[in-house]
């Protein structure tokens, strides 16, 4: 992982699509209903946000589109979407960073005085 | 086409204010993922959850446009964002909520602007409707592009278009040539009708129609029958349709049908009750009885009804122009003695009825349109000088991290809410204009019944005011956008030359001074106009003279005797009244419309057949000329010596008497009726009298003659004219109580104040000129405003730069002549565009000038001149506060 993107901080949407793209590649619709259910409902990225978002990720090589070709049966002009690896280790990195804010925040919140810092 | 399908036409639609690389990339995508999430929420929730995802993506695909075209940041507030909570549809309440407040937080703007697009909603809206409904709307016919009048014409009247003789209209009607499908016919003008009701006789608007006109409009009765062509013989039953305000008022809604009424004294029953607002000649009708006339009796030569014709599908207007024409070639050919010197004449139905208002509508919605136009401009300075004001608002906030895209959002929530009150503002404006506005239209306004608020107009002229108020509000948030904001903070604490930067608002405010000169000249031309025309001085002294008209029925006066016995009673007692000065009566009062005229041979020297002069005739009975103040210049009054056993004498006005007899005393000189080869007394000229107007103030004085009423009995109606020692309205009830003493079952079918009569006679032409001025003073106004907010925008910005002039010993007086000579630059720039225009404008009003020139240099130099005095007064204010800054503060600020 370089250095500078230790700093990085995903935004809830880039995460959201980050993991909804860990099992298996998805097109669109695909991955705004992952998110949604991912999330619980909290986001429900429209197409725009969507779009606009894995564009951004493309840019920064975190996403990639897919060789899949729509299937026979499904609407010609889906495209899926995979995750590549600078999208895993920013993934991990973000990941691992939010696992250190809930043991921090999680006996605090429990009220547990003797929690270390 | 699919629920779905469409949809995915309008995503389609609203994904282009997506980033062009995102839609290049993944255009396809995107539309297929929207079509999945489509075809997903149909088989959900039907239509309602395919409607509701695409107002979500709406919001959705806006935002995402918006943030990713302002980088950085993004449209939901920081925190809403890093929680990810609630989304955008929270995000919008909240904006509009703040939005609220922040009007709320400067009243005075936020009225100001509720003002200025109300006043361009509502009144671009109200006079577009009353245009539409009285030039645009379809006639409530069945084909109604088919309907034509049909006139005659006369020659020795210089071709003027005349109703049409009864044997002529059959003659027209039979013959299979014209190219009509049918002809029908009504008698040239509303009766008023004697009806004897539960409350006693009462007048009541009748119209005389052939049976068929119903069937040839299309229209049939709401209750019962309308006319048909078996009422129409004399040897029918006598049937009567009433109106269904009528039937409402009178006869409380209830069944009417076979009840009789008597209208002139005669038993009718009724067959139907038309449908509400039908009302075909003439505006509030009451009553239609048919014409039941006796064709052997029918004279050739007494034209007096109006035809209406309904053309054959596939002839055209111009075709059975010349039919027709060939068709009273004929009829000239038959009847020489009667036709000859016609002519025939046709209009299309909706032009003849709407031509005389066509050119008032069209000026009063062009005025509108211009108001509504400045009320646009007004607005778009508002908001960019309230931007400008407020830039440094938006650097500060950009500086402490709001995203470019989140102040655009808000400021455009905040303008949206003042466009939606504004335009809410505006339709209820425009409204209750409409009802106002129909309820003052003069009675000559065609069609008022047409007339229903307009929605398209009115969606026309909301989109307009909030574009323009939406879009240039949003100015001052794309400005910081676009990285100034560094240099807003800069010059909002310094403030220095102004100059360059607000060249978008001086362009407003020059549009805005040319407008209101344009509404400004047109006004003051209408205005000049109608000063000439109340000037002109009708030739009598209308003052202090009380009229009324009685139509004493055949029933009961069936011979000339009992007619000329009632009113030789009626005149003398109401001489006698206490409070009267004289008494008189007259069969053609001036500006009624009543009017008769004739052929006329003048003695030694006849013209050939068919070109005899016409000249009016008027029956009056005593002392008329004294009574309504008409001048004797030469010979003697009427006499009541001067009776049906005498010699036949008239007097003539002096018009008449320069046309006949020019250079000569008009005095001893005679004449008779008809053409020179009619075997008819003479008739001598005994007096001369000034002229006096008959038809209005803007018209001719027609050739008249007035005869003692004895000698002319076959005038069975008369007006009753009485000049009051004090106040004449004080009158109306002895006069009223007179008649019934006279016969209690006569009506009174028309009372009134001569005054009242010579200001109906303009009520045309001042409705229009109240209206233009209106809009004149509104567009003065609202410039004003604009001018005064730049001005005052320019000193606030230049408090340092004055500051420092001051401080350098610039004096206050040049201080003051400094700003009011940048507010000159632009009232001369408003005149320098707005003079041209104005000129151009002011041809339209070329037919509705009297007396004064379109381009008439005194009305137009008045109008800039009051533009250039108001304007320099809406500059003084500010070049006031300039002059008065202290130094020493304006540079501590």
């Amino acid at each position: 992982v370089p250095d500078n993107d230790a700093f990085r901080t995903l935004t809830p949407i880039s995460l959201a699509i980050l993991l909804a793209l860990l099992e298996e590649e998805r097109h669109g619709y695909a991955l705004m209903k992952e998110v949604e259910a991912r999330s619980e409902g909290r986001l429900r990225p429209g197409t725009g946000t969507l779009y606009a978002a894995v564009q951004r990720m493309m840019e920064e090589g975190l996403v990639a589109q897919s060789a899949r070709e729509p299937g026979p049966a499904e609407d010609a002009r889906r495209r899926y979407y995979g995750i590549t690896a600078a999208g895993r280790s920013a993934a991990e990195s973000e990941v691992a960073r939010l696992a250190r804010l809930v043991e921090w925040a999680e006996p605090r919140l429990a009220g547990d005085p003797g929690a270390s810092r | 086409m699919s629920v779905v399908r469409v949809a995915e036409r309008l995503h389609g639609w609203l994904t282009t204010v997506l980033p062009r690389r995102v839609r290049e990339s993944h255009g396809a995508a995107i539309a297929a993922a929207f079509a999945d999430a489509a075809r997903d929420a149909r088989t959900r929730g039907g239509v309602r959850a395919v409607a509701w995802l695409l107002m979500r993506e709406a919001l959705d695909v806006a935002r995402a446009g918006l943030e990713a075209r302002m980088g950085g940041g993004g449209v939901m507030p920081e925190r809403d964002r890093n929680e990810g909570r609630g989304g955008y549809g929270a995000v919008v309440v909240e904006d509009v909520v703040q939005g609220v407040r922040a009007w709320l937080r400067r009243p005075g703007f936020a009225a100001i602007a509720l003002v200025v697009l109300g006043l361009g909603i509502g009144s671009t809206t109200a006079m577009w409707t009353i245009a539409d409904g009285v030039l645009f709307r379809p006639l409530p016919y069945e084909d109604p592009e088919r309907l034509v009048v049909i006139s005659q014409t006369l020659e020795s009247m210089g071709g003027a278009k005349v109703t049409v003789a009864y044997p002529n209209y059959a003659d027209f009607r039979s013959d299979a040539t014209t190219g009509f499908e049918d002809m029908a016919a009504y008698a040239g003008a509303p009766a008023m009708a004697t009806v004897v009701l539960e409350s006693g006789p009462e007048a009541l608007r009748m119209a005389r129609v052939s049976g068929n006109l119903f069937d040839l409009l299309g229209r049939e009765a709401a209750v019962g029958r309308a006319l048909a062509e078996t009422d129409d013989s004399p040897s029918s039953p006598r049937v009567v349709v009433i109106s269904h305000s009528l039937w409402q008022t009178r006869f409380g809604g209830e069944a009417v049908r076979g009840r009789v009424l008597r209208i002139d004294d005669q038993a009718y029953e009724v067959v139907g009750v038309m449908p509400a607002r039908f009302s075909f000649p003439w505006q509030e009708l009451d009553l239609w009885v048919p014409l039941r006339i006796d064709p052997v009796q029918a004279d050739r030569d007494t034209r007096w009804l109006r035809v209406l014709g309904r053309l054959r599908a596939g002839v055209t207007f111009e075709e059975a122009t010349r039919r027709m024409e060939a068709s009273m070639a004929r009829l000239i050919a038959a009847y020489p003695a009667d036709n000859r010197g016609n002519g025939i004449a046709l209009d299309r139905y909706h032009e003849r009825l709407v031509s005389d208002a066509r050119v008032a509508m069209l000026v009063l919605v062009g005025a509108a349109s211009v108001l509504l136009l400045l009320a646009c401009a007004n607005l778009a300075n508002l908001m960019l000088s309230r931007g400008a004001t407020r830039r440094r608002e938006m650097a500060v906030r950009s500086a402490l991290g709001a995203g470019r895209a989140r102040l655009v959002f808000q400021l455009f929530a905040e303008n949206a809410v003042l466009a939606v009150a504004g335009g809410m503002f505006g339709v209820l404006l425009a409204r209750w204009a409409v009802s106002l506005l129909v309820a003052l239209a003069p009675a000559a306004l065609p069609r008022r019944a047409d007339i229903v608020l307009d929605m398209r107009v009115l969606l026309f002229a909301l989109a307009a005011t909030m574009a323009s108020g939406v879009l240039f509000g949003l100015v001052p948030a794309f400005r910081v956008a676009r990285g100034d904001a560094a240099e807003a903070l800069r010059e909002g604490a310094r403030g220095t030359g102004a100059g360059g930067r607000h060249r978008g608002l001086h362009v407003l405010v020059v549009a805005q001074l040319a407008l209101a000169l344009v509404l400004l000249s047109g006004g003051g031309l209408l205005l000049h106009s109608f000063a000439r025309l109340v000037s002109v001085d009708p030739g009598f002294d209308a003052r202090g003279v009380y009229t009324l008209h009685v139509a004493p029925p055949p029933s009961r006066y069936p011979d000339d005797v009992s007619v000329q016995a009632f009113f030789a009673r009626l005149v003398e007692e109401a001489g006698e009244l206490p409070g009267v000065r004289s008494a008189a009566a007259t069969w053609a009062l001036p500006f009624t419309g009543m009017w008769a005229s004739g052929r006329i041979t003048v003695e030694g020297s006849p013209r050939p057949p068919g070109r005899e002069l016409t000249v009016g005739t008027i029956p009056v009975r005593g002392d008329y000329f004294a009574t309504v103040g008409i001048p004797l210049r030469a010979g003697r009054a009427l006499a009541v010596t001067d009776d049906a056993s005498s010699a036949l004498v008239v007097i003539v006005n002096r018009t008449t008497a320069n046309a006949l007899w020019p250079g000569q005393d008009a005095v001893g000189k005679r004449f008779k009726r008809g053409a020179a080869d009619e075997d008819l007394p003479w008739i001598t000229v005994i007096g001369v009298v000034d002229d006096a107007q008959q038809f209005g103030l803007a018209d001719e004085v027609p050739l008249a003659m007035y005869w003692n009423h004895p000698q002319r009995t076959w005038a069975r109606d008369m007006y009753l004219v009485v000049r009051a020692a004090g106040d004449a309205a004080s009158l109306a009830a002895p006069l009223r109580a007179l008649v019934r003493r006279l016969d209690p079952d006569l009506a009174i079918t028309d009372a009134g104040l001569l005054e009242d009569r010579i200001h109906a006679s303009i009520a045309t032409p001042r409705f229009r000129t109240l209206l233009v001025a209106t809009f004149a003073v509104l567009a003065l106004l609202l410039s004003l405003i604009g001018t005064y907010g730049v001005m005052a925008l320019l000193v606030a910005e230049r408090q340092h730069e004055i500051g420092v002039r001051m401080a350098l010993g610039a004096r206050r007086g040049r201080v003051l002549r400094g700003v009011l000579a940048d507010g000159a630059r632009l009232i001369l720039a408003g005149l320098v565009v707005g003079m041209p225009a104005a000129l151009l404008a002011s041809r339209a009003l070329v037919t509705l000038l009297f007396g004064v020139e379109p381009r008439d240099p005194v009305t137009h130099a008045v109008a800039a001149a009051v533009l250039i005095i108001a304007a320099l007064l809406a500059c003084l204010v500010p070049a006031l506060r300039a002059s008065r800054l202290d130094p020493i503060l304006a540079l501590r600020d």
